[in-house]
């Protein structure tokens, strides 16, 4: 692992665009810096020893940005490591001679003090998080340096403007002027700058958003023709096997018979597949959702009616439980009969002979639930994160039972969520298994 | 004299399929390829049962042949058998109960065909 991992926001690419960004409002402080060395030298403010001195940390800023500039356009490789490392000390080099140019102004009465904030807003935009609070503390130790040497004696303070009542020189009040402007327009574009790149960044996703729903769109698409086209064939078949079949009957011997058997019930399975197929891009189309209000008691009772039949097959108690209130729920009354009849069919299917299926609908405040659970064979703890995947059957839900696509669960999922419903399983091996579907109710609808 | 079943169905091998089994239990087949062809043969052949498939040039158009077969005085009273295609994924549902209301249509068949069901369903529903 990397310590700066790339990221879309934060690459090597983008962080040599703010080492040139940050270069290029180097030379903007720079030629600020010019003009007030020769604005102190016109109007005479504060002594021509300490004009020297702020000349040479213009010196120096000269120098170290021309060095920073030379070194940005005349690499082409550059690892993340080296951008941040190149970047702090940029900054920190920045931070000691704004600390410096402070000092010279009077330390805590200098109006410089305001473009400590600006190394604030820079390192906030342009380090991973957590650096604008690292820079923070670095501002304020070099900030508190020369307060506390002052004070301790260990350097003399610097009273940079003359005169007993400063502010009554124009020169004075048009400097502190300035610099309020500068501080001002400065916090603003800084301000400017960080939301514009997040609006970059949020149009950039929005489009990759886009683009991906497309995909998914045309992926359905793709699936539903082609599961349909497929189908047709398919059917005329199987058709054509079952007559077959029906025409030889008892001509042909039981080798050949059972082949076509055979046949007959492959054609059925790749039908099904391709049904399940069809079934887990419904909804993808707005022609296709019916949403109605449905009763949720009603919808349940006759799947259970219906599938009585299977469970007697098998012995088992197949149990309704609903509640005493009315549930009406806005859906999709396909999408929902599907959800609940493979999840009954499932528990009977994977439970035994004599075994228990229940259906428990409960109605709360801001959303129903509808249990199926069972004491079958169960769905062991690693395998239950899979249940849910296209095509996934559990290995021991191959061994007992030869059927199934392996969709059936996926498209459960798939019409849950169409209506932003959510299922959960919990199940213990040898145990049984409870799905618990939730539905939630919407009060503007 | 024998009883007489139109298919109208574009699936060459299915109508065979079809007329096999139906020949076998003692019917006479006739068969038409789109839903034009079919009213023709309606008109010449007058079946004594019709299988429309729902789903031949356009997703829907055996509906508009049944609702062509009802209006016209000379053939409404002929029994439409209507198959449906597999697992309704065009997003139509068909419920012979519920839509037998506004699909002008005695029966509804599920493919693929099963031949004793379509034997079944031709029996019940040609008349006497």
């Amino acid at each position: 692992m990397s310590l700066f991992p790339e990221t879309p926001v934060f690459n090597t690419a983008s962080m040599l665009r703010r080492d040139k960004w940050l270069i290029r409002l180097r030379w903007l402080a720079l030629l600020g810096l010019t003009a007030g060395v020769i604005y102190f030298s016109v109007f005479q403010l504060g002594d021509s020893d300490i004009i020297l001195k702020i000349s040479l940390v213009a010196v120096v800023l000269l120098l170290s940005n021309s060095a920073y500039w030379a070194y940005a356009t005349n690499r082409k490789q550059y690892s993340m490591l080296e951008l941040v490392s190149l970047l702090n000390i940029q900054m920190v080099v920045d931070l000691i001679l704004l600390t410096l140019l402070v000092y010279f102004t009077g330390s805590g009465e200098s109006p410089l003090v305001f473009f400590y904030l600006f190394h604030i807003i820079l390192a906030s935009i342009i380090f991973p998080g957590g650096f604008s609070y690292i820079y923070s503390g670095l501002v304020m130790t070099f900030y508190s340096i020369p307060l506390l040497l002052e004070y301790f004696g260990v350097i003399g303070h610097i009273h940079f403007f003359h005169g007993d009542h400063p502010m009554e020189e124009p020169s004075v009040i048009i400097l502190k002027w300035v610099m309020m402007m500068i501080t001002v327009f400065g916090a603003a574009y800084l301000a400017q700058n960080v939301t514009n790149r997040h609006r970059r960044v949020y149009k950039r996703l929005k489009s990759a958003n886009k683009k991906l729903q497309e995909l998914n769109e045309s992926k359905t698409t793709f699936f539903r023709f082609a599961s349909h086209e497929m189908k047709a064939p398919i059917a005329t078949i199987q058709s054509t096997l079952m007559v077959v079949e029906d025409v030889l009957g008892d001509k042909v011997d039981t080798q050949v018979h059972d082949m076509l058997g055979r046949a007959i019930n492959r054609t059925a399975e790749v039908i099904e597949m391709l049904k399940d197929l069809a079934d887990l891009t419904y909804g993808n189309f707005q022609e296709q959702q019916r949403f109605e209000a449905l009763d949720l008691k009603l919808m349940l009772s006759e799947l259970v009616t219906n599938n009585k039949v299977d469970a007697e097959r098998k012995k088992q108690n197949l149990s309704l439980n609903l509640p005493r209130r009315e549930c009406i729920y806005w859906g999709d009354m396909m999408a929902l009969k599907k959800v609940f009849l493979n999840l009954i069919t499932n528990a009977i299917r994977y439970t035994q002979t004599g075994g228990e299926v229940s259906v428990t609908l409960s109605h709360h405040d801001e959303y129903y639930t509808i249990d199926v659970q069972d004491n079958g064979v169960g769905i062991p703890k690693e395998e239950q994160v899979n249940i849910f995947k296209e095509f996934y059957r559990t290995p021991s839900a191959r061994k007992q039972v030869s059927e199934g696509t392996g969709l059936g669960l996926a498209i459960v999922l798939r019409m849950i969520e169409l209506h932003e419903g959510t299922i959960t399983v919990t199940s213990n091996e040898g145990e049984g298994s409870r799905f618990t579907v939730t539905l939630p109710l919407e009060e503007h609808l | 004299m024998a009883k007489k079943v139109l298919i109208i169905d574009d699936d060459f091998d299915l109508v065979e399929a079809m007329r096999i089994t139906l020949e076998a239990a003692g019917f006479e087949v006739v068969d038409a390829q789109d839903g034009e062809k079919g009213l023709e043969k309606i008109r010449s052949e007058s079946p004594d049962l019709v299988v429309l498939d729902v789903m031949m040039s356009s997703i829907d158009e055996g509906f508009h042949v049944a609702y062509k077969i009802r209006e016209d005085e000379a053939m409404k009273d002929v029994p439409i058998v209507m198959l449906t295609a597999v697992g309704n994924q065009t997003g139509f549902q068909f419920n012979p109960g519920k839509d037998a209301d506004f699909l002008p249509v005695d029966a509804f068949l599920e493919k693929p065909v099963n031949p004793k069901k379509l034997v079944d369903i031709v029996r019940q529903n040609i008349k006497a």
